[in-house]
């Protein structure tokens, strides 16, 4: 009850929660009514013909995104005397299963390995390529010590080398101590990175404040520890890219399986693919339809991977350690 | 990217030849009467990009001999064979005793990979035709294994000439005059590709030229001889009168869709490239017929086109006499053409440098391309290509440097701008510049 109220008018419960009614309904209204888009005021007139802008726009781009897996999706789904013969954009006769039974059985199923020589070539490397990375960065960006500086500046300076300059020099150094051919040419080189080094550095700074490690220091953690139950959880975000940059990378390489590595049975599954499309031309058998329905068995892993990953960046925004 | 960049020496021929000579010292003087095994049992590595059958060759050979034991490397790809040989022979280790053609046998010598197998291969050279065996040799020797083209000949859409009244072209002349009345109905005789001017290296070579040629301790250049000149004349006769369509190999749905059309008469082609044309036609199966290649109208005798580039032993293989023995045996050996029939089809493939293929070419023609025209028939066309293929074309000692040039000027000569003329007298200035550059010694021949 309020002074202004006519006195008259003695407060009734039931009235009252009439108003309240009235008022959230009106409230509704309101909301609604800034939600339409018919909305006959200026201000929100412009804003509806910039947003239809953006859509649209949004829209090109993502059937420009697509339409390449589509037409992936599409043509695997083709026999090959319907590859080049139907339109590229539409199905023809359905045979999906048809070309992934022969992609499996194909050169006595050789696709099967090369999968798993992939998978096991990407987590492995993956793996190590973050923990390393991971402790390098996060020692760069916590302590000091005589030449860090220079460190530094060797592994911004490394950036400049392109990769594919050190594939001779490496060859070389791998026939030398014995890696050439062997899983191992695919998985240790990995480990080691200047780019993913000083990435973790950059998150470190930000994301692990050194009152903590203070702290940790005086309930007596020693700086393993610290750094493995305390600090890498703090950098999981970093981490988890860190992580999937390199699995992507090293799914799709082919350069230095192509080198490093001789017979067909190691070979990763895009090196595997490459062979099979280059032998598709100047031969008697035409692989493009195998090489088409595998690249998109081949993509699913990393669909996976990118869905399942989704968290850690999400998580890893809100995360703060300083409640 | 490959050892390529590192600074190779340029060699000129006869320094190439000496300097084989001395890595390729095989101690005995005497050469022996047949390639036999070296004493003891000996493992050599081949390699190859074929998935689908040496493996099998390989099982065969193996099983059914003791001295030697061959271990098959699979490569990815002639490109990817090319990068990795590079490599082995900068690490040296590791090298094979086998590399498949992967570039013109000079271009391998002048390169120093190949070592001259001259004393394995004369014993055995004759199970071989004439054509294969020109195309192994540098200079008189065997720098490579004995090794055939794919010969060209042609395919007719029989029901496009039947059509407008006219017989296929026997002669090239005969191919412009037939070029011209095709064109009146809207037709074209023959696709020739912006981008590949291999069509005019194949007649060169029917017409009797040899672009390069050894003499000495240097290169004689000529692209410019009466023999080019027949075959460019008749190409600039295509060209001028616009009979040819310009379907380029790169965007392969157009292109099958042109070939299908019934818009073009005339496809030249090769014994392995008749499967993808049945793959991808349809309205057109059935119409086609197979027929020989055109000859010159003063041609002596019967000649086909095309290219080989043969297998060779690298240098720093220790067992030469091994090799030579398991690349016979898989060449000519029943068995060993047995163990490669493709277990699906049930086809091999046509072993190209035998002497004669006539038991081969019937079992690799399709079933439906050309209708009615019996397999049997097919065949003879391709074994009468594969007996009168010509073989040897020396392409140089640098060919993977002219070649891009000749397919540039080529394709301005399709387009018109310049003349295969022309464009033959800059490729020659051309190749005169690089190899200045790169200190092989050469005289170009007026």
């Amino acid at each position: 009850m309020t002074l202004t109220s006519p006195p008259s008018k003695v407060l009734d419960p039931n009235n009252d929660t009439r108003k309240l009614e009235l008022k959230a309904l009106r409230l509704r209204k309101r909301q609604l009514k800034t939600m339409d888009n018919d909305d006959p005021s200026e201000i929100s007139g412009k804003r509806g013909r910039s947003s239809w802008i953006v859509l649209i726009g949004l829209v090109l781009f993502a059937l420009y995104s697509v339409g390449p897996a589509w037409w992936l999706i599409v043509s695997a789904t083709k026999s090959k005397e319907d590859l080049y013969t139907t339109d590229a954009m539409w199905f023809a006769n359905f045979k999906l299963f048809d070309n992934l039974a022969s992609l499996f059985t194909y050169q006595d199923g050789i696709f099967g390995t090369w999968l798993w020589n992939s998978l096991l070539y990407a987590f492995a490397s993956s793996i190590g390529h973050t923990v390393v990375s991971m402790a390098a960065g996060y020692g760069l960006a916590m302590y000091a010590f005589r030449g860090k500086g220079t460190t530094m500046g060797f592994i911004i300076g490394s950036f400049l080398i392109p990769g594919a300059l050190l594939t001779i020099p490496s060859y070389l150094l791998f026939v030398q101590i014995g890696m050439y051919d062997t899983i191992w040419a695919m998985i240790i080189p990995a480990f080691f990175s200047p780019f993913a080094v000083y990435l973790s550095k950059v998150y470190a700074e930000g994301a692990v404040p050194s009152e903590l490690l203070e702290a940790a220091r005086i309930d007596g953690a020693g700086e393993y520890r610290i750094f493995f139950q305390i600090s890498s959880r703090l950098m999981t975000t970093a981490g988890a890219t860190i992580f999937l940059l390199h699995f992507v990378g090293s799914w799709n390489g082919f350069f230095g399986p192509l080198v490093y590595l001789r017979g067909a049975d190691k070979w990763p599954v895009m090196l595997g693919l490459y062979s099979w499309l280059q032998r598709g031309t100047d031969s008697t058998v035409d692989l493009t339809g195998l090489v088409i329905t595998g690249s998109l068995v081949a993509t699913i892993p990393m669909v996976i991977l990118m869905i399942a990953m989704q968290r850690y960046w999400r998580s890893g925004v809100a995360m703060g350690s300083l409640k | 990217m490959s050892l390529t960049n590192t600074k190779r020496k340029a060699l000129s021929i006869s320094a190439a030849v000496a300097a084989i000579g001395l890595l390729a010292g095989c101690g005995s003087a005497s050469a022996p009467a047949a390639p036999a095994a070296d004493a003891g049992p000996v493992t050599i590595d081949v390699w190859g990009w074929d998935a689908e059958s040496t493996q099998h060759v390989v099982d065969a050979f193996n099983a059914s001999h003791d001295k030697i034991k061959v271990n098959y490397v699979l490569q990815a790809s002639n490109t990817a064979t090319q990068t990795n040989f590079r490599n082995v022979m900068e690490s040296k280790k590791d090298i094979p005793c086998w590399i498949p053609g992967i570039a013109p046998i000079s271009t391998v010598l002048v390169n120093g990979w190949a070592q001259d197998i001259t004393k394995y291969i004369e014993p055995i050279k004759d199970t071989y035709s004439k054509g294969a065996q020109a195309a192994a040799q540098v200079d008189g020797k065997y720098y490579g294994f004995p090794a055939g083209p794919s010969a060209t000949f042609m395919m007719a859409n029989k029901a496009v000439y039947e059509k407008y009244g006219l017989a296929v072209p026997k002669t090239w002349e005969d191919f412009v005059t037939t070029g011209k009345e095709l064109k009146t109905h809207g037709v074209t005789v023959i696709n020739l590709a912006g981008e590949d001017p291999s069509t005019l290296l194949q007649m060169s070579q029917q017409a009797g030229a040899n672009w390069f040629a050894i003499d000495g301790d240097k290169w004689k250049v000529n692209l410019q001889d009466d023999a080019t000149m027949k075959a460019v004349d008749i190409i600039q006769k295509l060209v001028d009168n616009d009979l040819v369509a310009h379907q380029t190999y790169k965007d392969r749905p157009a292109l099958y869709s042109y070939f299908d059309s019934g818009q073009l008469a005339t496809v030249p082609l090769a014994w392995w490239s008749m499967t993808g044309y049945q793959t991808n036609f349809k309205a057109s199966l059935g119409q086609w017929q197979a027929v020989d290649v055109p000859q010159f109208k003063d041609a002596k005798q019967f000649v086909s086109s095309g290219f080989a580039d043969p297998g060779f032993v690298p240098v720093g293989c220790e067992h030469p006499a091994a090799a030579v023995e398991y690349i016979n045996w898989t060449s000519s050996s029943k068995d060993a053409i047995e163990a490669g029939r493709n277990k699906k089809t049930g086809s091999v493939g046509v072993p190209t440098n035998l002497a004669d293929v006539s038991a081969y070419t019937a079992d690799v023609v399709p079933d439906k391309i050309f209708g009615a025209q019996p397999a049997a028939e097919v065949g003879a066309v391709i074994s009468k290509a594969q007996n009168a293929a010509v073989g040897k074309f020396e392409r140089g000692p640098n060919y993977d440097a002219w070649f891009p040039e000749l397919q540039d000027q080529w394709g301005k000569a399709m387009a018109k701008q310049i003349t295969l003329k022309q464009a033959m007298a800059n490729v020659q200035a051309f190749i005169a510049k690089d190899l200045d550059s790169k200190g092989i010694k050469y005289e170009v021949s007026k």
